[in-house]
């Protein structure tokens, strides 16, 4: 069963793959465009953050690195739900949806391998790990196999995070039609937040950004231990070791959403 | 028990209604009027295993609505399904292993790859043996010759390629049930008789139940033993194709061939009815209560055509006849 279940991930991965490199120009021009693109806001940022010194006590580099581990994440799950979670209206649309739904696996299984695999990313990952390493190279860094070890760990709970904002967007689906500006608004003008540290802002978001929409649980809390920063007042120091668990809960919940969205699924006419 | 039992299945739609001009659509933003659509209005059937079902009625009758039931993807507003033993949309995995699903408008192949690879996926979709997979293939690969165009990416293919491959994707992991909607929607002559006989064929071989919408008798013809008609979300007659050509049997049509602008005048004291005709040709409707013999003797006898074609009423416009006495009916 398990190895039917990795053979059946395999082949629609291999079919995701094919399907973005079938038109080669397409993939190319993609993975270059996304290069550009965010190695301009690498620079900016770390022009702006030079340019201050020091954003509450983080240097330009130690931006990066809290810049760098946030794209990583997102992009991780990107990969896997980019196309899943924006594609998702669509096809309700269209009514190719019904096809997840007379398939002998879960229909968010389903609907997700079969939306495809965003390879573009690749670029956004390169990128994000090459700032990384380099920013923490230019910071002197020593590492050790424990910090590896909690890289990794805080890297996939970033990643699992964003995989539950991409889920629970998605299920908006269901109930409207086309681009709701508040999930563009949750998905990516909330995220820009955690470009910068945390104790920049005010209180309420601080515990916005930590309890209600945990993205400072992806890159800020982690990268506050691995730099050995103070987090803001009031917020105890084992909340960074906390974030596999934030993920998991945040996932099971979106997917729990995602569900509950599906009980009210009315396909379309024809 | 039935393998298939449908009890008094409804679908109801709730449609937002905008009142007309710019002041009606602000108003509706804040209070909003529903009329509700019974797309499927108490329907009941039951179906056995290994039958062959047309499912047959104008745009807008809730075919599809139906069949999206029955496959597990929508739930009744009301009433009752169960397919073999299980309810559709509430094991919606369990009822999957055992259905195959094709809709016409639709196809389940990917646009940019060839069939090989769509195949490749279904192999690990369904919990079948990989050598019963394998066999299958071969099968259905054989039966709709998807060999010649296999490694062609799907977006070349036509629509009778198309819809061959889909049909067979669908039978790969075999099913019990196969449920078709519109599956020879915008075909030509040729492809549609390759569907056609293939479906019979699977019906007979595998004793697949299949279950197809369609509003073309011919479909029917050609696949089912039996026939469901429904309009409105109503159904209106449920049989044999035997016993609705009995039930509504309205006789034959001849047509009568004349020189060109050499047409008799046609005389009214005839008991049949003449439904066109123009300065070479007319086309004239015998009811059923005269033999095609008698009817013969009698128009050659009193109008000397050149020629003399027979032929069945169109099992369209029985249909449309039926629609219309039922809705006379109504009102």
């Amino acid at each position: 069963m398990a190895k039917r279940t990795f053979l059946l991930v395999k082949s629609f991965m291999v079919i995701a793959f094919k399907r973005e490199t079938a038109y080669r120009a397409t993939f190319l021009s993609g993975i270059i465009g996304q290069w550009i693109s965010y190695g301009a806001t690498f620079i900016s940022l770390y022009i702006l953050a030079t340019n201050f010194g020091q954003v509450d006590g983080w240097n330009g580099s130690e931006i990066m690195v809290l810049y760098s581990m946030s794209l990583l994440s997102y992009s991780i799950g990107g990969i896997f739900l980019f196309n899943f979670s924006t594609g998702l209206s669509r096809r309700i649309r269209s009514g190719e949806f019904d096809d997840s739904l007379t398939k002998p696996i879960p229909p968010l299984a389903h609907a997700i391998l079969s939306s495809g695999f965003n390879v573009c990313y690749i670029s956004h990952i390169s990128i994000s790990i090459m700032v990384f390493v380099f920013s923490l190279i230019s910071l002197n860094y020593s590492m050790s196999f424990v910090n590896c070890v909690f890289i990794i760990f805080a890297i996939l709970s970033g990643a699992m995070i964003q995989a539950a904002a991409f889920i629970a967007s998605s299920t908006m689906a269901f109930f409207t039609v086309g681009n709701n500006p508040l999930i563009d608004f949750i998905m990516y003008d909330v995220k820009e937040f955690t470009n910068y540290p945390l104790g920049i802002f005010p209180k309420g978001i601080q515990y916005i950004l930590t309890f209600i929409l945990p993205f400072a649980m992806m890159n800020f809390y982690p990268a506050s231990t691995l730099l050995n920063k103070s987090l803001p007042e009031g917020f105890p120091t084992f909340l960074p070791y906390l974030s596999p668990i934030i993920g998991l809960i945040a996932l099971s919940l979106s997917v729990f959403l995602w569900n509950w969205g599906l009980s009210h699924y009315k396909s379309t006419g024809s | 028990m039935s393998y298939i039992v449908v009890d008094h299945l409804c679908k109801e739609y709730r449609i937002a209604q905008t009142e007309k001009g710019f002041s009606g659509a602000i108003k509706s933003l804040f209070h909003r009027k529903y009329t509700v659509k019974k797309a499927v209005n108490n329907i009941s059937f039951v179906i056995e295993k290994g039958e062959s079902v047309g499912y047959i009625g104008p745009n807008g009758a809730g075919k599809s609505t139906t069949i999206k039931m029955l496959s597990g993807i929508l739930i009744p507003s009301s009433g009752t399904i169960t397919v073999g033993g299980i309810i559709p949309y509430n094991e919606r995995k369990e009822n999957a292993k055992h259905i195959g699903v094709v809709f016409g408008q639709r196809s389940q192949l990917y646009w940019d790859l060839p069939l090989s690879d769509t195949l490749d996926l279904y192999k690990y979709l369904y919990p079948i043996p990989y050598t019963s997979f394998k066999k299958n293939c071969d099968f259905y690969i054989e039966l709709f010759g998807l060999n010649e165009f296999m490694h062609q990416p799907v977006r070349q293919l036509s629509l009778g390629q198309k819809m061959k491959a889909n049909i067979a994707i669908a039978l790969l992991h075999e099913p019990d049930i196969l449920y078709l909607d519109e599956p020879t929607i915008g075909l030509d002559l040729t492809s549609k008789k390759i569907v056609r006989d293939s479906l019979k064929t699977i019906n007979k071989l595998k004793q697949t139940t299949i279950i197809l919408t369609t509003h073309d008798m011919d479909d029917i013809e050609a696949v089912c033993d039996r026939l469901i008609l429904i309009d409105q979300g109503e159904k209106l007659f449920d049989g044999s194709l035997r016993e609705f050509r009995t039930k509504y049997d309205d006789g034959l049509i001849f047509k009568l061939e004349f020189e060109k602008g050499a047409a008799p005048i046609w005389q009214n004291d005839c008991a049949f009815e003449i439904i066109d005709q123009n300065d070479h040709q007319w086309i004239i409707g015998v009811p059923p209560t005269h033999s095609s013999k008698e009817a013969m003797i009698e128009l050659i006898n009193r109008f000397d055509p050149i020629n003399l074609y027979v032929s069945e009423k169109s099992i369209e416009e029985i249909v449309r006849k039926i629609y219309s006495s039922v809705h006379l009916e109504d009102t």
